[in-house]
Order: structure tokens, then sequence, then C-alpha cells
């Protein structure tokens, strides 16, 4: 099961954490919270993958979804630390040209960049 | 979820499962399937390949194979010979032939890219081989993933 950590939300960066299984269960039980999350906050948003053990379409589907709504207001959204199988996959989807992949040190800067 | 019903032998071993049409089933499924292929000592990048084009294709069915609401059953059949893990995934529902599904499109930019329709495409980059057959009003579909020759 996925969950979904807030590590920042109050200050001009959205800064938060998928762990677990973000299959099709996963997705549905965090989509709400994450969609809200960055799409409510309109802020530079950093999602923490570092903890995540599995990723199927849908939940790509998710972090597409959050970007493009971002995007609308010129802000981007960053994916932090993907473990390799994770990475595979969303290279595999071509995910790393429309949403910036960076380790947690460049993530912050990456982010702001707009 | 049905019964589990496992067949062993020196050369070849596999996992039957059934399950409804519905998400909670996939889950359960998915762990059983991990399970089975981390008993057999199957290297974890091939448990992750397979647990994700179980989940597509099972995801796939559940969303868009039926269309009268009611409760079918899918058949999952994992199977391990030497050289490959073949999983066999067979259901009722309406034909579909995931080989001659369109292709995504990955090139689109932010704005314009659609956050569905991966499913098919990462199953094509993952399996080696893909066959399809509708037989007796089912859709049966074998995918071959390889496995590193000991």
């Amino acid at each position: 099961m996925a969950e979904l950590k807030i590590i920042e939300a109050d200050g001009e960066l959205t800064h938060l954490a998928l762990t677990g299984r973000l299959d099709s269960e996963g997705v549905q039980s965090v989509e709400p919270r994450f969609s809200n999350y960055t799409g409510a906050r309109r802020r530079p948003t950093i999602v923490d993958l570092s903890g995540l053990t599995f990723i199927a379409s849908l939940g790509i589907g998710m972090l597409i979804s959050a970007a493009k709504g971002l995007g609308l207001h010129g802000v981007k959204m960053v994916l932090v630390d993907p473990p390799e199988p994770i990475e595979q996959v969303l290279r595999a989807a071509n995910i790393d040209r429309i949403i910036p992949i960076a380790d947690a040190e460049g993530a912050v800067e990456t982010a702001k960049r707009g | 979820m049905g019964a589990d019903d496992r067949k062993g032998g020196p050369a070849r071993d596999e996992l039957r499962l059934t399950l409804d049409n519905d998400i909670p089933s996939l889950s359960r499924a998915s762990e059983a399937v991990r399970g089975f292929l981390r008993s057999h000592e199957v290297g974890p990048d091939k448990i992750f390949s397979a647990d994700l084009v179980l989940e597509e294709l099972v995801t796939n069915i559940v969303r868009h194979a039926f269309d009268d609401g009611a409760t079918h059953q899918i058949a999952v059949q994992v199977t391990l010979e030497p050289g490959w893990l073949v999983l066999r995934i067979e259901d009722d529902g309406l034909e579909f032939d995931l080989r001659e599904a369109p292709p995504a499109n990955l090139d689109a930019d932010l704005e314009h890219r659609q956050p569905g329709g991966m499913g098919i495409h990462l199953v094509r980059e993952i399996a080696e081989r893909i066959d399809y057959r509708r037989v007796g009003g089912k859709n049966r579909v074998e995918v071959g993933i390889a496995l590193p020759v000991s």
C-alpha cells in the first residue's frame, strides 16, 4: 500500500514523499490528498520517491496529472531519488522528458527554476 | 481470490490463481505471485517485471473488459520453465488483442501528455514475447519474460 508523507507544506515549496507500492490500489489511496497538496497549493513541488517499492502506469499517470496541473500555473514538480527499478519504469515511459528527476541536493534548485 | 494450485517438478513449476475483476483481488494476486517467485529464487528485477506485467494487464481487464457491472473471474497462471517466466492471463471480457493496440504517444510535451495509455507500452517494453488468442469467447494472453539461465 502506498503512503503520502507531508514533509513541508507551509512555505514557498511543497515537499512530499511517496512510499510503498504505487499500484492501482496505492493510487486509489493517495491520489486525493496528493492532488490536493500539489494542485491546491500551486507551489514548486518536490516529490521524494526514495521509499517507493513499485510503480505502475496509474501511478505514473497520477504524477503526470499533478505536474500538468502545476505547469498550468507556471510551477514545476521534481521527482527525487527514485530507486533504480522505479527510475527505469519512469524512463521507459519517457517521464524524465516532462518531469525532472533529480537527486535530493539538486531538487530544490530545480523545482524553483520554474 | 480462488484456489492456489501449485504443480511442481524439477524443470517447471507453476502457480494458478483465480481472481475477481476488482482491484483488491489484484493486490492479493500480486502478493501471491511475488511470494511464489521469491520462493523459487527468481531475482528481484524479474519479480518486479512480472509484478508490473500482472498489474498492467489485470488493471486493464478490470477497467475496460466488462460493461455489464457483474463479477467475472480472471485466471492467472505463472509458470517457471528453463530460461523463462511466463504469465498467462485469461478473461471472458470484450475481445482485446493488446498486440494491436496503438502505441502510446510518449513524445508529447507536458501540456499535451495524457496521463493514461502507458500500461501496454510498459508491458511491451518488459516482455520478450507476447502472444494472444481468442478462445471460446475468452481472451488468453501469454507474456514471456526471459530469465538468466544458470
